[in-house]
């Protein structure tokens, strides 16, 4: 009886519990969101894909506020990974902090897509790994996009297609050959590491192909980009995916791709079959152009325009007369960073405090920034080509145009609004011992002798200097992803390994000679020697010489001498810096670092070990 | 009706007096008690609330009175004295006096009182007994807290250790955070404390070590039955601390219980007239342990040897090489000027104090009538900063410094509303404000980091010292500390419950009810004094000396280098920030049981529903659903038998593995009160216990994790016109990938133990076994062994194993003397051990790199060969991956552990070490008490950990160089294992294990002092009792670490080099007054 009461209690108890006990705790309906409803209409859709703007990855202004990012032979810097990758430690990467290629952003997060500042958002891998597999999702779910017209639909594949090939290409440049990810993985994954860089692009390729079918030429001129009139330039068009095309195939063709890690690498030995294909893919490029997509910057002035001389918050490379920008990442949305980007080059007292400070290395700018005749140094000095102009006793004297527009040497004018006198003028000078001028060998300066100012803005003359001309924070330098400038030499490099210098493709009817000089005019600069026109070797060391000038300091070098197959020699391996007094009584090159570089080891960044640990079939990069 | 009156009548002063008071003590508060007058507006406002209570009259009617005393005479209040077979009773006050009517004069009274024997009398017609009640020798009846109930300590068969609140505050007195204190108190608790920041909460505590990678391996703390914050209770609030440490005492917390329960009950009122109880100390605190730097002329002497090591690597570095005569300068400056340009500072002596002083004072009131009886206690408490940044006046009119003051109040209020129900209201909280300056890691940095010749930090004229190069780590510590603002976190928490209790006698004897609503509530409002200075430029003038030792001033642009005129700060408005509004919400319902048959039979049992609703700032609320019940059997105080479980429910697992049931059963043995051991009499207690139970755990994943989830937020940057806003169009974004089958963690926890007491306890052992097997362990996202061109967080899932051994000891011994003086000792000794099973390793790792086979947080390094100590040895040394162009010799040789001919960190790494939670922990206490005196001693330590911490010597070509550095090998020191630190060139210099240190430590954790006034002396001082006690913790550290610190906070950035705030020693005095 007494147990029967308790139970009836207890009972009793339990039952006005057991209401809604499994509901109780469910999920907040208001919290969900399924799948049909991200596809359910353009705005949504796109606003799926627009997170893949944010994946991209500007190097400029991703890394910290003191810009890592060239790591190439052209800039040096004891630290950071510009140091790791000096001292042949490319296993570094993944722990790296302050450069795009670290694996964490610098506050060792996974990286926020949505955070205003580049540096915040993910790098380079988890930014890719994210991308294939939205881009993925996409496709795996194109009948979900009912809701959209031919034309939205169309868009919506376009831009998933390009950003799969795009992100992969990001992985490829570092990393090499990576299998072609096409589904949404949900469970185990088994996917095999391809044998061949050329089979992966050659995938990607097709990829390539349905984004240029589907994009728009322009999102300004479509329905669906009214919205956003005005401000399409940072959404990916027929013509970016042409150029992406062209430069997957031009790199599959490159030297080191060819050789695909095998022993006798030839820096002059392209797969000039890929290379006729980006020929074709970079020339409806320069169509485009010719029908007033894109415009090439025509003189020096024009082009600070693509490089820095736009107001803040807006984006260079845009001006109808340079209009250059072909994608860019969207890097620029923190003046902060990018004002820490543009006075990269120069040390922190006359910059920024707190910007880093790569150092343009002699070496670099003696190989590649020649002469005001168009010669570079060497031919000068070798007399075959003309009179020598180069001065050993004033070596900054007669140099080609650009280097005085983008490199500040000693006794250059800074600004003479500098509150400092000792900014008002560049005081570079070092004689090796101890006559050394305040922007030299100290913690935090140079050690070079040079500063790069490609990005540093001016105004009439007086530069940026942090206390006195404080300009920086009114323009907007930017490292463009993809610009005209690039298609161009690009364009001359695939075809002339492909058909030579002098003879045009039948897609469009411009050869690789002539491509270097309208650079050449552009910069003010003789056309090219013919002598070395009709050397085909000769010609291409003069062409990639013009790409390391007209590129410099924009983070594509690095990845130039490693796919030339190059970077392991000492050429490129030994940075050095001027020494000369202050009166320039002697100038003499000295070795600052010499680079640990092997092939193929030091030529692909290996994967974090454990990503090669989960299953056979995707093997490790040689050498590590 | 009286009682409904009274019961109004509390709620009237609680929401008019009360609030007000509340109100008007917290505004005082906000004006940092510069007068500290408060005391008395405590003593007013406890008077206010508590004036409306009065014992009820009684009428002089068959009346009984007397006193009962302990025998010493001492007073006893508080005994229940109730006429047996009727529910006439009382308690006596706090003379020990009680009055009693009894229905007739040949009834019997009932003595009883808890650590008493019970003792019961006939009137036989007095009107006056005296009553004298005989102690425990060792209170074997004592109540144990255990989940959801009491039990005697004699019929506990689960694994719970327990500490009096006021046995925890004699040895801990002066410490602010209840966590800290319990740190070598209660065996199976391992405590480790990480800084000394005023206010902040910076301990972790494990319970029998660690069984799972998820959460954070904390255990469930309770306040009066509530999962509550306790670093914030005020100690003398505190009854009582349980431990629960195997299954069968946490089953009834299930799946929370996992990792161990910790339950505190705070005090409650006793029947008697108010007692008043006055409690103030002073603890005075110094910094306990930090890293120790060479002299500066040591320093440099230190520097110039290591450059000259390093100089065939690095040919740069002799220009920082400095002649002895540059470095005699720093001690021998020719004059004024010169010690300017090579000055020489203690970081430390410029930063700290050589003590601080803490406060505090409660005021409690304790007392009861015939139907209520309640405790209140007000207190306030001022931490202080060990930082000495007041003593530099930045001029702007403004201080900052380190600080925190509390303010914590409590009432208890129990109301009889019959015979058989009583109800309670508790209501307790406290207001905290902390303040904060700048960046603490800057400011630590200097003691950890910064050069004694850096720079002066402050000359003079008011100019701040800075180094050229303007670098982070070297950062003016007292421009951080004085001249950057501050911010002021004000934390409010209330905590409240209402319980009823309905006894049910009329169903069945022994049977009752209890229902309970608790809500507590925690907002933080934020309020920022902004300093920021200009251009990237602190608010201030620098002098800066350049490598020339050329001076320059340096300050924010736009104004006159020589007439620096500084930027007006801002005072932010005080903001409640959204993530810290906190509530939670909870009640549940029970059934408790609890009978005796045939005087040998006692069962116990209990149903309990529980709901929970915790929510955070604005996102959804947070369910929790357990059903608990447990039934307990105890045949003739000899067999024992507890059964118990849980049913509980999480929101982190869908349909169908959301609820699952989590029993234990535990039995025991009391072989002592068997008939056969009757005539043992040295053996006094043998009780053997075991128990075996199953328990869940939630704690890893996050919420709702095994939906598939998608979010909207976010945009992107591509606007070419405006690059610093975002597209139209909003991020959709795949949130989780969702595992339908994710379900709990089990753990299968066993625990066996031996109670011994010997010679009437005069010696008492316990000793306890336990293991813990956990399955299923949620392997989470993050850690998944899926490669990341999965493109996404891969989902969690259920693989992992961990198993954890151990075994606690504890031994007391307590002797009285013929002369009355008392002895005791207590040693209690903690080994906890965890092992990974499985952790869901990848496949193809080596098995010495995999996370199975080793203990969470296994710490991993390369094997260090010998230190090259020559070109031969050099060139016989073992190839690397990385940097073997830089290997030197004085630095170690690496082994190539997996035999493929090159040294590679990612596959010649093997486990080396412990983790930082300590495997074995104890403490020791020795006593003695003599009439009034007490006299304690309690010495705690840690073995088989390690802490790492990266000593910053020569950071940034600095002449920092720490004493624990100095034996380093090199030819004439051929024996010693540290390595050269490198000024210059850090490449190559291998050392694979130099930031490894050691982490095991004792402490002289506690030495208590006090003194009981006599009587006597009371009365003629017109008070009822003074207690004078004074204490010392943390007095002496023997450890190999640098600093007194068990583990790098995470709390504060950079804490494993740049340090953390200081944690401190200290010397507390103090009194507790009863009027």
């Amino acid at each position: 009886m007494k147990n029967f009461k308790i139970k009836k209690l207890v009972l009793f108890v339990g039952l006005t519990f057991m209401f809604g006990c499994e509901e109780y705790l469910d999920i907040a309906p208001e919290a969900e969101i399924d799948i049909t409803d991200v596809f359910a209409t353009f705005e949504s859709s796109q606003g799926f894909v627009e997170e893949m703007y944010n994946l991209v990855v500007e190097y400029g202004t991703s890394g910290h506020s003191f810009q890592d990012y060239t790591f190439g032979d052209d800039t040096y810097r004891s630290g950071q990974f510009s140091g790791q990758v000096d001292r042949g430690q490319l296993n570094l990467w993944v722990s790296q902090k302050y450069a795009y290629l670290g694996k964490n952003t610098h506050q060792g997060k996974e990286g926020d897509t949505n955070d205003s500042q580049a540096r915040r958002r993910p790098r380079v891998w988890r930014g890719s790994m994210t991308g294939i597999r939205k881009a993925n999702m996409v496709l795996a779910n194109e009948d979900l996009l009912v809701g959209l017209t031919q034309d939205e639909k169309n868009v919506i594949l376009g831009q998933a297609y390009f950003f799969r090939a795009f992100f992969h290409n990001e992985i490829m440049k570092f990393w090499g050959r990576f299998p072609h990810i096409t589904k949404v993985y949900d469970g185990a994954i088994d996917t095999p590491r391809p044998d061949t860089y050329k089979e992966v692009a050659l995938s990607i390729n097709e990829d390539y192909k349905k984004a240029i079918e589907l994009l728009p030429v322009n999102w300004d001129y479509e329905e669906y980009g009214q919205r956003t009139l005005g401000n399409n330039a940072g959404r990916v068009t027929k013509g970016a995916a042409y150029a992406f095309q062209g430069k997957n195939l031009l790199f599959a063709a490159s030297p080191l791709m060819k050789f695909n890690n095998a022993p006798g690498i030839d820096t002059y030995s392209y797969d000039t079959e890929l290379a006729a294909m980006a020929v074709d893919a970079f020339a409806e490029v320069l169509k485009l152009e010719q029908a007033g997509e894109y415009s090439l910057a025509k003189n020096m002035e024009d082009y600070k325009k693509v490089l820095w001389e736009t107001p803040v918050n807006t984006w260079p490379g845009l001006a109808p007369e340079a209009r250059e920008l072909i994608f860019a990442g969207s890097g620029g949305s923190s003046a902060g960073q990018t004002r820490a980007f543009m006075v990269a080059g120069v040390p922190r007292p006359i910059g920024q405090n707190l910007s880093g400070n790569e150092m343009a290395t002699h070496n670099f700018i003696y190989q590649n920034f020649g002469m005001a005749n168009g010669l570079s140094i060497e031919d000068n000095l070798s007399g075959e080509y003309g009179s020598n102009t180069y001065d050993p006793s004033n070596p900054f004297a007669n140099r080609d145009p650009r280097y005085y527009a983008w490199i500040f040497s000693d006794r250059d004018p800074i600004s003479s609004k500098a509150r400092s006198n000792n900014h008002k003028t560049a005081k570079l000078y070092d004689d090796g011992n101890n006559e050394i001028g305040p922007h030299r060998r100290g913690r935090g300066l140079n050690l070079t002798g040079y500063m790069f100012k490609k990005f540093y803005p001016e105004i009439n003359g007086q530069y940026h200097v942090q206390s006195g001309n404080n300009i920086a924070s009114r323009f907007n330098g930017m490292r463009i992803h993809m610009r005209l400038t690039d298609v161009y030499l690009m364009y001359a490099e695939a075809l002339h390994v492909s058909k030579g210098a002098t003879t045009a493709p039948a897609s469009f009817p411009l050869t690789a000679e002539q491509v270097i000089n309208i650079l050449r005019d552009r910069a003010g600069v003789p056309h090219v020697h013919s002598k070395i026109v009709a050397d085909n070797t000769k010609f291409l060391d003069e062409l990639r010489r013009e790409r390391a000038v007209e590129l410099s300091y924009e983070a594509h070098r690095w990845m130039d001498i490693r796919r030339w197959g190059v970077a392991h020699e000492d050429k490129y391996k030994i940075k050095t810096g001027l020494y000369f007094d202050k009166n320039w009584t002697f100038f003499k090159e000295y070795t600052i670092v010499e680079r640990v570089c092997e092939y193929p080891k030091h030529y692909w960044l290996p994967f974090e070990p454990n990503q090669t640990q989960f299953y056979e079939g995707f093997p490790q990069n040689p050498g590590w | 009706m009286t009682m409904m009156k009274s019961l109004r009548t509390y709620i009237l002063v609680i929401s008019s007096n009360n609030n007000f008071k509340l109100i008007k003590l917290l505004s005082i508060m906000k004006q940092k008690f510069k007068k500290r007058c408060f005391v008395s507006g405590v003593v007013f406002s406890l008077m206010l609330l508590l004036s409306s209570f009065s014992v009820a009259e009684l009428q002089a009617q068959n009346i009984v009175s007397g006193t009962v005393t302990d025998s010493q005479g001492v007073p006893l209040p508080g005994v229940s004295v109730v006429q047996q077979g009727t529910s006439q009773g009382t308690s006596t006050d706090f003379d020990g006096k009680y009055t009693l009517r009894i229905s007739s004069s040949d009834a019997t009274l009932e003595f009883t009182f808890i650590g008493f024997e019970t003792t019961t009398r006939p009137v036989n017609g007095q009107a006056t007994i005296n009553v004298v009640l005989q102690e425990f020798v060792e209170s074997l009846d004592e109540v144990i807290l255990v989940g959801y109930g009491t039990q005697k300590k004699e019929s506990v068969v689960g694994s719970i250790s327990q500490i009096k609140g006021q046995d925890l505050q004699e040895l801990n007195a002066g410490i602010t955070n209840v966590e800290e204190a319990l740190q070598g108190n209660l065996p199976g608790v391992i405590a480790i404390n990480g800084s000394g920041v005023p206010g902040r909460n910076d301990m972790q505590l494990y319970i029998r070590g660690q069984a799972s990678w998820n959460g954070s391996g904390q255990p469930l703390i309770l306040v009066d039955g509530a999962p509550r914050d306790i670093d914030n209770i005020d100690f003398n609030d505190i009854e009582n601390i349980s431990v629960l440490k195997d299954a069968s005492a946490t089953a009834v917390f299930g799946v929370q219980g996992a990792n161990g329960v910790i339950l505190i009950t705070t005090k409650r009122g006793q029947k008697g007239k108010a007692q008043l109880s006055l409690q103030v100390n002073s603890t005075s605190k110094f910094v306990s342990k930090l890293p120790e730097k060479l002299g500066v002329y040591d320093a440099i002497m230190e520097a110039n040897s290591s450059i000259m090591r390093e100089l065939p690597h690095s040919e740069e570095s002799w220009t920082l090489y400095r002649p002895v005569a540059i470095a005699d300068k720093f001690i021998n400056p020719a004059n004024e000027e010169e010690s300017y340009i090579y000055p020489n500072v203690n970081w430390s002596d410029v930063l700290l104090k050589d003590m601080a002083l803490d406060h505090r004072v409660n005021l409690s009131v304790r007392g009861g009538g015939d139907n209520s009886k309640y405790f209140g206690s007000l207190s306030y408490q001022t931490v202080s900063d060990i930082f000495n940044g007041t003593a530099y006046d930045n001029g702007k009119g403004y201080e900052s410094e380190f600080s925190y003051d509390r303010f914590n109040f409590r009432s208890n209020i129990d109301f009889d509303i019959t015979k058989t129900t009583e109800f309670s209201v508790n209501l307790g909280g406290f207001y905290g404000i902390q303040n904060t300056p700048g960046n603490l890691n800057l400011v630590t940095n200097a003691i950890y980091e910064l050069a004694p010749n850096a720079y002066i930090p402050v000359f003079p004229d008011g100019a701040f010292g800075r180094d050229d190069a303007d670098i982070f780590a070297n950062t003016n510590p007292l421009v951080t500390l004085t001249n950057t603002g501050y911010t002021t976190l004000n934390t409010f928490n209330i905590n409240t419950d209402f319980i009823l209790k309905q006894k049910l006698d009329f169903v069945t004897k022994g049977l009752s009810f209890q229902g309970r609503f608790s809500l507590d509530n925690r907002s933080v409002s934020r309020q920022s004094l902004n300093d920021p200075g200009g251009d990237a430029q602190e608010n201030v003038r620098y002098r800066v000396y350049n490598g020339d030792f050329v001076e320059r001033i340096e300050s924010p642009n736009g104004v006159n280098d020589f007439d620096f005129v500084p930027y007006q700060w801002t005072l932010g408005t005080a903001n409640i920030q959204d993530g810290t509004i906190g509530r939670n919400l909870l009640y549940d319902f029970s059934i408790n049981y609890n009978s005796t048959f045939a005087d040998k039979h006692s069962v116990t049992g209990l149903v309990l529903v529980r709901r929970r609703e915790t929510g955070t700032g604005n996102g959804f609320l947070r369910y929790r659903e357990d059903w608990v019940s447990r039934v307990t059997y105890d045949y003739d105080k000899r067999y024992f038998l507890d059964v118990s479980g849980a049913y509980n429910g999480s929101e982190k697992y869908g349909p169908g593995y959301r609820f699952e049931l989590f029993p234990a059963v535990a039995a025991g043995w009391t072989v002592t009160n068997e008939s056969f051991m009757e005539n043992v009499d040295w053996l006094n207690n043998l009780k053997l216990r075991g128990s075996y139970g199953l328990i869940g755990d939630d704690s890893g994943g996050a919420r709702f994790e095994y939906q598939k989830t998608w979010s909207i937020g976010g945009g992107a940057f591509i606007n070419n016109g405006a690059s610093n806003t975002r597209s139209p169009y909003v991020f959709y974004t795949e949130a989780n990938v969702g595992n339908a089958a994710l379900q709990w963690e089990t753990a299968v926890k066993y625990n066996f133990g031996v109670e011994l007491g010997l010679f009437d306890n005069a010696i008492t052992a316990e000793l306890d076994f336990y293991g813990e097997d956990r399955n299923d362990i949620l392997i989470p996202s993050s850690q998944r062994a899926v490669p990341e061109w999965f493109g996404a967080s891969p989902p969690a899932f259920n693989r992992g194993q961990v198993e954890v051994r151990g075994f606690e000891i504890v031994l007391g011994a307590n002797h009285t003397f013929g002369n009355g003086l008392n002895i005791f000792t207590n040693v209690n000794f903690t080994h906890a051990q965890d092992l990974t099973i499985d952790r869901e390793d990848p496949e193809l790792t080596p098995f010495y790199q995999k996370r199975a086979g080793y203990s969470i947080g296994q710490p991993r390094s390369a094997i260090p060969g010998e230190i090259m100590g020559s070109l031969d040895d050099l060139y016989s040394s073992t190839p690397r991956v990385d940097g073997q162009s830089f290997i030197r010799t004085g630095y170690y040789n690496l082994i190539d552990y997996n035999g493929d001919g090159v040294y590679n960190s990612a596959f010649d790494n093997v486990p080396y070490g412990f983790p930082t939670r300590p495997q074995r922990t104890w403490a020791a206490t020795v006593g003695a008490k003599y009439k009034g005196w007490k006299f304690s001693v309690q010495l705690y330590g840690t073995q088989n950990t390690n802490r790492s911490y990266s000593s910053r010597t020569f950071s940034n070509q600095i002449d920092t160089f720490f004493v624990h550095e100095l034996n380093y090998w090199s030819k004439d020191n051929p024996t010693a294992v540290r390595t050269q630190p490198t000024f210059n060139f850090g490449q190559g210099a291998t050392d694979p294990r130099s930031n490894f240190f050691d982490g095991s430590l004792t402490r002289l954790r506690s030495v208590a002092l006090s003194y009981r006034v006599p009587n006597k002396t009371c009365e003629k001082l017109g008070v009822k009792g003074l207690n004078l006690f004074a204490n010392g913790n943390n007095l002496f550290l023997w450890t190999d670490l640098p600093d007194d610190r068990e583990f790098n906070s995470s709390q504060t950035q950079d804490s494993s080099f740049r340090g953390d705030y200081p944690t401190m020693a200290r010397v507390n005095f103090g009194f507790n007054l009863d009027f």
